[in-house]
């Protein structure tokens, strides 16, 4: 298959000297034609950095990459890449058709084109009846889908993404994904960042993690996250405390009589119910659970940088 | 050449947006209409009439008397106000220009404009000349009102002041183009704006000086001289008020301080795309 967005070993430090800030540490990535890839990792791991490399918004310290086979940041590559970034601001004082003529114009789309695509991207993401309004009056959510129309006004080939759900309102959120959804099933490919693992499980075809610069796993989905495989075991309520002292289950719950264990083999699931069972505990149920890449994320990343993540 | 029109475009309806457009020109009215009161009040009609009146008298040396005298307090008039309105504009026009480009480099702005296909130079270019062109129209209506107001009342319509908007817009691209550089170097429009007219100033009493001394004493060279001959070079905007006054008092134009304007301009605009070229945001 055909990778559109190659990077090899990309190195970013801002600042020199012993405060320099080291962003990106060696990041190298490919990304295919037509799949949704997304890059996960805390607040600060390098993501948005990683972003604003492709785009020329800063420059490399050491390392290459091409999109659609242009270097990094060249113009040609830019013409085929929409883009909505972290924080996006438009002119205040123009509407939001008036935004997407501007972001048009700058795109080089076809003038005749042009307005058909104004309607066409205001329909997607469902901003028709605000489009003669000034961005002054935009909320935040109305703002995002703004955002995305203008990173689709070129009609481009490769839509880079940061957190695009980000303040927006769980229905907002579903619609983004649609969007994104829509568009692959049109044959774009869809990079995007997030530290919301949830939201982009379900629709990406794989995804990195991103740590402290650094990609510490890639791969599917299904792959990654059947590693590991859990198992949900339900005990009788008696015999629950020495079921625990004798798996040391990943979690529990003790309400339910619940608990899940990690077997990384299905010999290992015998042993863990075979230990059970010689110690005469009755099992009452054995469901095999699916890890989810939130599992996953916190197992790499650490329990502690999650939470500091999902605070700030 | 679709982008740099969008740019353009867009200079212009932030100029409008922030009301410097519509404050200029309300401005710039009010002094035409004040002026045109008192070219129509009744003492200067009288004034007038009395120098048109002694032009008829029959007497052919005292017509031509008068009319030189009326021609040279003209002049004088015409280039006085046309140095006024070249301090005027420029530093209001700094002020009203300034935040052009930093506008663009706030967070969240830059960022979409540097992932279109647009070539980073292009931004700024593009910027200093929809400030420049806005700067140009505002000195035309300017000039322009003032003209028809004084002409009409005195009968006289000197061309040579017409010109004077395009002296007064060099004169602003000039300070223009070290305000851009200002401004994309420190990202503070404050800043810009107090290097662009404070060596505005600076220049213009250097070179006052430098005019006043080489009036009063005929010697060799003096630190002022000396001062006044490098920033010639360097800095732009030399002598664009005198070559109005040469204008108007139809004496020659000095072709130099043009060209070392516009090339200056083209110098320091070109160290601004350079430095933006290579800024990270
Ligand atoms: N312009 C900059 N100057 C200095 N440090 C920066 C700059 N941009 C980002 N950083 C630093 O680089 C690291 C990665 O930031 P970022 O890429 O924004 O992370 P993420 O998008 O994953 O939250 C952080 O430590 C951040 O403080
Ligand atoms: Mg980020």
């Amino acid at each position: 298959m055909e990778y559109i967005l190659t990077t090899d070993s990309l190195v970013k430090r801002f600042g020199g000297g012993a405060k320099a800030v080291p962003a990106l540490q060696g990041v190298s990535i490919s990304v295919k034609a037509g799949e949704i890839y997304s890059l996960l990792g805390p607040n600060g791991a390098g993501k948005t950095t990683f972003i604003k490399c492709m785009l020329g918004i800063v420059f490399p310290t050491s390392g290459s990459g091409y999109i659609f086979g242009d270097p990094l940041g060249s113009i040609n590559s830019k013409k085929r890449i929409g883009y909505l970034p972290e924080n996006h601001r438009y002119p205040l004082h123009l509407t939001g058709e008036q935004v997407l003529r501007y972001f048009g114009k700058l795109s080089e789309v076809d003038p005749v084109l042009l307005e058909a695509r104004i309607n066409e991207t205001l329909g997607l993401v469902g901003m028709n009846d605000w489009r003669t309004m000034k961005v002054r009056k935009y909320s935040k959510g109305m703002m995002q889908r703004l955002g995305l129309a203008q990173a689709l006004i070129n009609d481009p080939d490769l839509i880079i993404l940061d957190e695009p759900t980000d303040g927006v309102d769980p229905v907002g959120r579903k619609e983004i994904r649609d969007v994104l959804t829509h568009l692959k099933e049109r044959g774009k490919t869809v990079f995007l960042n997030s530290h919301l693992l949830s939201e982009v499980e379900q629709i990406s075809d794989r995804v990195a993690i991103m740590r402290q610069g650094q990609i510490i796993t890639e791969g599917k989905v299904q792959d990654l996250t059947s590693q590991k495989n859990y198992y949900e075991v339900q005990i009788a309520s008696d015999q629950f405390a020495q079921a625990i002292s004798l798996l040391s289950p990943s979690s529990t719950e003790p309400e339910h009589n619940k608990m899940t264990i990690v077997c990384e083999t299905p010999k290992e699931l015998d042993a863990q119910l075979d230990l059970l069972r010689s110690n005469n505990i009755s099992i009452g149920a054995v469901i095999p659970k699916r890890s989810s890449l939130e599992d996953l994320f916190i197992q790499l990343i650490g329990n502690s940088e999650v939470q500091r993540a999902s605070v700030k | 050449m679709k982008q740099f029109f969008a740019i353009i475009e867009e200079t212009f309806r932030e100029a409008i947006a922030k009301k410097t457009l519509i404050g200029f020109f309300i401005f710039s009215t009010l002094i035409i209409v004040i002026a045109f009161f008192v070219f129509q009040s009744d003492d200067v009609r009288k004034a007038m009439a009395e120098v048109q009146n002694t032009s008829h008298n029959g007497n052919n040396n005292a017509d031509m008397m008068a009319a030189v005298v009326k021609a040279t307090v003209m002049d004088i008039f015409y280039a006085a106000v046309s140095n006024i309105l070249y301090f005027f504009i420029i530093c209001v026009g700094v002020f009203a220009t300034s935040g052009l480009i930093n506008s663009q480099m706030e967070k969240g702005t830059i960022d979409l404009l540097l992932s279109k296909p647009v070539p980073r130079w292009l931004y700024i270019f593009g910027r200093y000349m929809g400030g420049v062109l806005i700067i140009a129209l505002e000195a035309t209506w300017f000039i322009l009102g003032m003209w028809v107001v004084v002409s009409t009342a005195t009968g006289m319509w000197n061309y040579g002041f017409l010109a004077c908007a395009f002296f007064i817009t060099l004169g602003f691209a000039g300070i223009y183009s070290i305000v851009v550089l200002t401004a994309v170097l420190s990202r503070s429009s404050a800043l810009s704006i107090i290097i662009g007219i404070g060596l505005f100033f600076l220049n213009g009493l250097i070179s006052l000086g430098h005019a006043i001394e080489t009036m009063v004493a005929s010697s060799g060279k003096s630190w002022l001289t000396m001062i006044a001959n490098i920033l010639y070079y360097i800095f732009p905007s030399n002598s664009m008020g005198s070559n109005m006054g040469n204008l108007l008092m139809g004496k020659s134009i000095e072709w130099v301080p043009i060209f070392v304007t516009i090339g200056l301009s083209g110098v320091y605009l070109y160290l601004a795309t350079l430095a933006f070229s290579k800024k990270e945001f």
